[in-house]
């Protein structure tokens, strides 16, 4: 660059600043006035700056960064002026495939359409190699209505096809115009009329307008055929393919390009929402030929008669459904005008099925051309056999979908619970499903209506596809709960709920997700961007958190805002603004009453704020040491101190910092003390305070202000890094390198260690004591138990460094998600489900609940323990004498379903089984004279009936029992080699399974055998429904569970691909199964054995040495228990915890059996 | 804008004021670190709202991208004092830019060796035409916006569309992510004459493109 050029830059660059400076100094020059006042430039001004005051009145304000723009067409616009020997002169078109521009072809000096090919598009090899392909074939078609493709060509990375310029519109803008202007239409009608030589008069317009769309129909068809003669398939007739030329003349364009996109998901961008609406539905599932264009070209017919597309929808998803299963309204309903033979016409063009359509284009353009010469058409309106004929084929499709939906669902239990990305293109499979279904389902309603024999079928399609429209909205709410999309489940849980007389689908499951939704926590509403401050108020009623407000909006002046708002806790919605910050807040904390709150700003002291006055009151000096920032704070018990905890600013690490003590009063600092974290004692007499070097606790009499260290520096291992003590004075936690310690505060002994395996940054104690929840740097909220020193949960998506708050009661958690949104969370029912360790019991084999379903009984080897399921504590656990020889699975014990007797082998004589009262271990009575010991126990619902089986040399013998006389009833036939064996609820029936593959089914009272059923062998387990009408058996290495009915002597489903399954249990209402596999529990469907939900227990070792996987239904069907492979109880509820008042009633509970 | 001053609301970055932060830093106070990052934050979160691909907008923030950007920078703030080539603000903008890129890799499967992007580590993603066309018309629903401003953006956006991708990152560069001269002049390496050149040859083929709109550059 010369000196001279230079030089004049840096003159502009001055000039630039000068004007700029003026005007944001809010003087109000034009360009014109500065250039009159440096008349040395005033050339280079006027040139230069009108463009630069346009780019700054035009540049992106804060509020528009601060909005999320709707995403725009993707399409690279940076395009060349000349590509070989075209200069492209303007755009004239744009759409999926390309841009199209007008361009003169400089050597030939003509004017030509050059359409330049997205790169994406030709982004493969064969991609391009298939595009010179097809671009050949279609340069082959010489034909009056088809655009004349030149050539195609490949410069500077740009492809490009050359075609013969049309003036004209594309049928897609004709529609546009008729459509929004009456007059247009008139016009446009008229000059039609005229060019097809008849008169003008308004009442022909229509007829003309006809024979028009007949006219040019036909030519498109023409056209069609012509290239389908030479092999080459259009593939995408749409309205803007075809062009209308001036003189009204049709040319079809684009040949040969559709099939460029093959490899491309139709689904893949919006591109091809416009192109899917034509799309014929053989042609989505890849199966397209020339039948396929005819259909395009009806629909496109359609269109220009209609004023408005064949197939309907918004949505991608909706419209690609709409296309796959096309359900188009007759023209005549639209248009009632229309003549009967040109609407025949179009309906036999679109008709989905290709088989049902005009064979070849050709004979589309002759039927169009009798029907501009009022000759008789072919096609014939479709009768009632062939509407019949249609239903049935459009319910193969509904059985397609049903179908797809089954696979979907099963694809999901095969454990593939683990990318998020999975789920996501799942639940869109799904939705799309879904939405297919809704739409068949819709259809066979309105179908229903056509005749009974129709509606008989419509009636069964519509049970099947509500009965898979349920299990898919329930498998779309375990999705999105899974992922953490609240509001995405409770949507899908609205969508299973029965609509008109629908039957109630609703069972277990259903109330179960619903729970799962309402312990997902509420959504605090968010007016702006999370300040990382918020607190509980002491009457659990409200939550206080700060926002950061974008004000641009408000005032012209871009400034910082931090609002300090009241939430309603239990809605989240913001009840009132108590006041503003200029800058971050870093700290909330209520004062004991309620009154005030203490509001800790990013370089600012720390003031009080009254809540009911809306006055700051008092102001406290933050410390002299450059930097800090509070990191939290908090009130003493009387509410007349303030600790705050200053810290550096700054992520990571856990920094030193300088613990305050405050006057409310007055504000006068108390106490300053190096510290890494400080808490104030239950009493707020003391203060606990981690030594700067991690390696001390100090506690400091706030009377005295003596300190002294609270325990032995060596307790605290690797180092200490936060403090807190619970509010109700019992516990003390310091979260140290990868663990908590938690000590009783009285005794000073160390009560746990919760394992938590990372660092934790933050701790809070519910106010009981009993909850601890840990966060850490990108770590999710963990909340654990202290007693019983577990994890209970893990809040999904909370993985930031935040404050959490608690309820008082310790029920609620707030916390900010991943999102940067808060949420109100449940820490009783936390996620999904409940689970705990017995530890004592790790062979747990048979189980039942009592008490109105709270205490959970389950019998170990050679002990009864009895569980309290709310507070999950034991509440006994009574030895008994029992043989622990035993082969695993075992069914050897079994509990009275009240929990209070346990019938098993005695440990001196297996041949003998006692019957133990659970309370005190006592036998409280005896069973004898088996033959052999015995090797399985079954006991009836009452208690009255109990079944033995006892094993003597190959034959196994069944007797029953009254099981309160102690007295054999009657013996059964000798089974060879029986494998599992059962009584019914009501101990009417026995059924049992032998090694020859026979499932015998026994009456009780006679012994009759009433039922013989041929099974594939290997059974594990076997139980009646409540009322003995249906039989399911689990076999454990074969990952199957069958049912059958009793009654019919039919199969009612078989089931595969489980895992183990073991353990069964049918729900009350006997609509479901639930089937204790390894680590899950499955519930089933029991009209079909399709899978509704899994419940995963909480395995952390898995093994099925010594394990019995059992599960139980309670009374009430509203809670599920399940044993795990090491020793714990799991417990999933399908109560609600909302506390609203709203109970679940499970439909048709089978009452009690007496 | 020319002024260092981005008037939005923050202490004044001016010169002193990051000079004084930077001797802190160099005299080994790092809580100077966050406090200089947050001198140009408002700024490095407009030039990730300016550069984002449209397919994140919704899923990502930008505040997301400048938080993610301050963590690399806190690990690397001593670094910075060891440097004299690069001005603070350009330093902690090429570190955003580069956790852009690296965001538009993860989530849009861009490849990592693209050569084109690997060279582009100092100007971050580039401001396409896309990006730019989402920020201005994106928004022409906005209340706040007038209809004549609406009508202004729309053609410049398609405007700016037809220019070279030089000519548009050189004039969103300056206009829309506000950088002085001097600072563009930095991070394309170029000495402040040539930079201005550009910037002007830019200007001036921007006013071609919008001839075609009479009576746009009378207001």
């Amino acid at each position: 660059m010369s000196s001279d050029a230079a030089n004049k830059t840096g003159e502009m660059e001055a000039l630039l600043r000068e004007f700029l400076a003026i005007q944001r100094g809010g003087g109000n020059i034009t360009v014109e006035e500065f250039a009159v006042r440096h008349p040395g430039q005033a050339d280079e001004i006027r040139e230069y700056f009108p463009t630069m005051v346009l780019l700054e009145l035009a540049k992106p304000r804060a509020e528009d960064w601060n909005q999320t723009p709707t995403p725009q067409d993707e399409q690279d616009p940076t395009t060349p002026e000349v590509l070989d020997d075209y200069r492209l002169v303007r755009e004239i078109g744009r759409g999926g495939m390309g841009v199209v521009y007008e361009a003169e072809q400089i050597s030939l000096r003509r004017r030509v359409a050059i359409k330049i090919l997205p790169n994406a598009i030709l982004s493969s090899e064969s991609a391009v190699a298939r595009f010179q392909r097809e671009s050949t074939a279609a340069a082959i078609l010489h034909h009056t209505h088809i655009v004349p493709v030149f050539g195609t060509g490949h410069s500077r990375g740009w492809h490009y096809y050359v075609m013969q310029l049309i003036d004209g519109r594309g049928l897609d803008t004709v529609v546009r115009e008729l459509k929004h202007s009456q007059d247009l239409k008139s016009g446009v009608l008229d000059l039609l009329a005229n060019m097809d030589g008849s008169s003008s008069s308004k009442s022909s317009n229509q007829r003309a307008f006809c024979h028009f769309v007949a006219r040019i129909g036909q030519q498109a068809a023409e056209a069609l055929q012509f290239a389908h003669d030479h092999g080459v398939l259009h593939r995408d007739i749409k309205p803007s393919n075809l062009l209308l030329d001036e003189s009204g003349e049709l040319w079809i364009t684009d040949f040969g390009l559709a099939k460029l996109d093959d490899e491309h998901d139709l689904t893949r961008t919006g591109d091809f929402v416009g192109t899917v609406r034509y799309v014929a539905p053989e042609s989505i599932a890849g199966r397209a030929d020339s039948r396929s264009d005819v259909y395009a070209l009806g629909l496109t017919l359609y269109e220009l008669l209609a004023l408005r597309p064949g197939i309907v929808g918004d949505r991608q998803s909706e419209l690609l459904q709409n296309a796959l299963h096309p359900s188009v309204t007759p023209l005549r309903q639209i248009a009632r005008e229309l003549p009967t033979d040109l609407c025949t016409i179009i309906q036999k063009a679109i008709t989905p099925l290709p088989g049902d359509r005009y064979e070849t284009a050709g004979q589309l353009a002759e039927d169009l051309q009798r029907f501009r010469r009022d000759e008789p058409i072919r096609a014939r309106p479709l009768s009632p056999i062939g509407r019949l004929v249609r239903w049935q084929r459009r319910h193969r499709g509904l059985a397609a979908s049903i179908a797809t939906v089954a696979v979907l669902l099963v694809m999901m239990t095969a454990g593939a619970f683990t990318a998020a990305i999975y789920f996501g293109s799942l639940n869109r499979r799904l939705e799309n499903t879904v939405a297919s279904l809704d739409l068949a389902r819709s259809q066979a309603e309105s179908r229903s209506l056509e005749n009974r024999q129709l509606a008989e079928q419509a009636d069964g399609a519509r049970e099947l596809s509500d009965r898979t429209s349920y299990r898919a909205q329930v498998a779309l709410a375990y999705n999105r709960l899974a992922s953490g999309d609240a509001p995405g489940a409770i949507d899908a849980l609205n969508r299973a709920l029965p609509v008109g007389g629908q039957p109630d689908r609703r069972d277990w499951e259903w109330f179960y997700l619903k729970r799962w939704y309402e312990g997902s926590g509420v959504k605090l509403e968010r007016p702006g961007s999370f300040s990382g401050a918020v607190d509980y108020s002491p009457d659990g009623r409200h939550v206080v958190a700060a926002w950061m407000i974008d004000s641009s909006r408000d005032s012209a002046k871009e400034e910082l805002r931090c609002d300090v708002l009241l939430h309603d806790a239990s809605s989240g919605l913001v009840v009132e603004r108590l006041c503003s910050v200029d800058r971050p807040i870093d700290a909330l904390a209520f004062d004991p009453s309620g009154q005030q709150i203490a509001v800790a700003a990013q370089r600012r002291d720390i003031r009080i704020f009254d809540v009911a006055s809306k006055e700051w009151l008092a102001s406290m000096a933050r410390p002299n040491e450059q930097g800090l920032v509070v990191r939290r704070m908090r009130f003493n018990p009387d509410g007349d101190q303030l600790l705050a905890m200053w810290k550096r600013e700054r992520l990571g690490p856990i920094q030193a910092g300088t613990a305050l003590l405050y006057s409310c009063r007055d504000g006068k600092t108390l106490l300053a003390t190096p510290a890494k974290n400080a808490d104030f004692t239950a009493d707020g007499r003391s203060l606990l305070s981690v030594s700067r070097n991690a390696r001390n606790v100090e506690l400091t009499d706030l009377a005295t202000w003596q300190s002294n260290p609270w325990l032995p520096e060596s307790v605290y291992g690797g180092g200490i890094w936060g403090i807190t003590a619970s509010t109700d004075g019992s516990i003390v936690a310091a979260a140290s390198t990868d663990k908590v310690l938690v000590w009783d505060m009285k005794s000073k002994v160390q009560i746990a260690r919760l394992l938590i395996g990372h660092r934790a940054a933050n701790i809070t104690i519910s106010k009981d004591g009993r909850l601890i929840t840990v966060s850490g740097f990108s770590n999710n909220v963990q909340i654990w138990d202290v007693a019983r020193r577990r994890k209970i949960t893990t809040l999904l998506g909370t993985s930031v460094m935040r404050t959490t708050s608690f309820s008082p009661d310790g029920d609620w958690i707030v916390a900010e998600d991943a999102e940067g949104d808060l949420h109100r969370f449940s820490t009783r029912q936390a996620a999904s489900g409940l689970t705990w360790e017995t530890r004592s019991m790790s062979q747990t084999s048979s189980m039942s609940l009592s008490t109105e379903d709270r205490l959970i009984h389950a019998v170990d080897t050679d002990t009864v323990e009895t569980w309290d399921s709310q507070s999950q504590r034991r509440l006994r656990k009574t030895k008994i004498n029992t043989s622990t020889d035993a082969i695993w699975p075992r069914f050897d014990m079994a509990l009275s379903s009240d929990g209070s007797q346990v019938a098993a082998p005695m440990s001196a004589d297996a041949s003998r089984v006692g019957i133990f009262d659970t309370t005190t271990g006592e036998v409280v009575g005896l069973l004898t004279g088996h033959r052999g010991r015995v090797v399985h126990v079954d006991v009836d619902q009452s208690g009255r009936r109990m079944m033995t089986v006892s094993a003597d040399a190959g034959l196994h013998h069944v007797r029953l029992w009254d099981a309160q006389a102690f007295a054999k009833i009657r013996d059964f036939e000798p089974i060879h080699e029986l494998v599992a064996a059962t009584i019914s609820p009501d101990g009417q029936l026995i059924a049992v399974a032998d090694s020859g593959n026979k499932l015998i089914v026994w009456r009780a009272d006679s012994g009759d055998r009433i039922s013989t059923i041929d099974h594939p062998g290997g059974i594990t387990c076997l139980q009646f429904d409540h009322r003995g009408e249906r039989l399911a058996a689990s076999r454990r290495d074969d990952g199957e569970v069958h049912a059958w009915d009793l009654r019919k002597g039919e199969s009612l489903f078989q089931r595969s691909g489980l895992q183990t399954p073991c353990g069964l249990a049918w729900s009350p209402s006997g609509r479901r199964l639930a089937v204790a596999a390894q680590e899950t529990v499955h519930v089933l469907d029991a009209s079909d054995g399709e899978q509704l939900i899994a419940l995963k227990k909480n395995v952390r070792a898995a093994g099925t040495l010594g394990y019995t996987a059992c599960v139980i239904f309670s009374e009430d069907g509203l809670r599920i228990v399940a044993n795990a492979a090491r020793g714990e109880i799991c417990v999933w509820d399908a109560n609600t915890i909302s506390g609203t008042g709203f109970q679940p009633v499970m439909p048709n509970v089978h009452p009690k059996i007496p | 804008m020319m002024n260092t001053n981005p008037g939005n609301g923050l202490p004044d970055p001016s010169e002193d004021r990051e000079r004084h932060l930077l001797d802190r830093l160099r005299r080994g106070d790092e809580t100077a670190n966050a406090e200089l990052f947050m001198l140009y934050r408002p700024r490095l979160k407009r030039m990730v709202a300016l550069r984002m691909d449209r397919r994140l907008l919704g899923r990502i923030d930008e505040s997301d991208v400048v938080q993610e950007a301050f963590l690399d920078y806190s690990k690397r703030a001593t670094e910075y004092v060891h440097r004299d080539d690069i001005p603070f603000f350009l330093w902690v903008r090429m570190i955003t830019g580069q956790k852009l890129l690296e965001i538009h890799r993860r989530h849009l499967a861009v490849q990592a060796r693209d050569v084109r992007r690997e060279a582009r580590l100092h100007v971050g993603p580039e401001a396409s035409a896309v990006s730019l066309a989402t920020r201005l018309v994106g928004n022409f629903t906005t209340a706040s916006t007038a209809a004549r401003l609406a009508e202004v953006r729309a053609i410049l956006q398609s405007s700016l569309a037809k220019l070279r991708e030089e000519d548009r990152e050189i004039l969103a560069l300056r206009h829309f992510e506000e950088l002085t001269n001097h600072e563009i002049a930095s991070i394309l390496g170029l000495s402040d004459a040539t930079a201005s050149a550009r910037y002007f040859g830019a200007l001036k083929r921007l006013r071609t493109e919008l001839t075609a709109f009479p009576g746009i550059l009378d207001a």
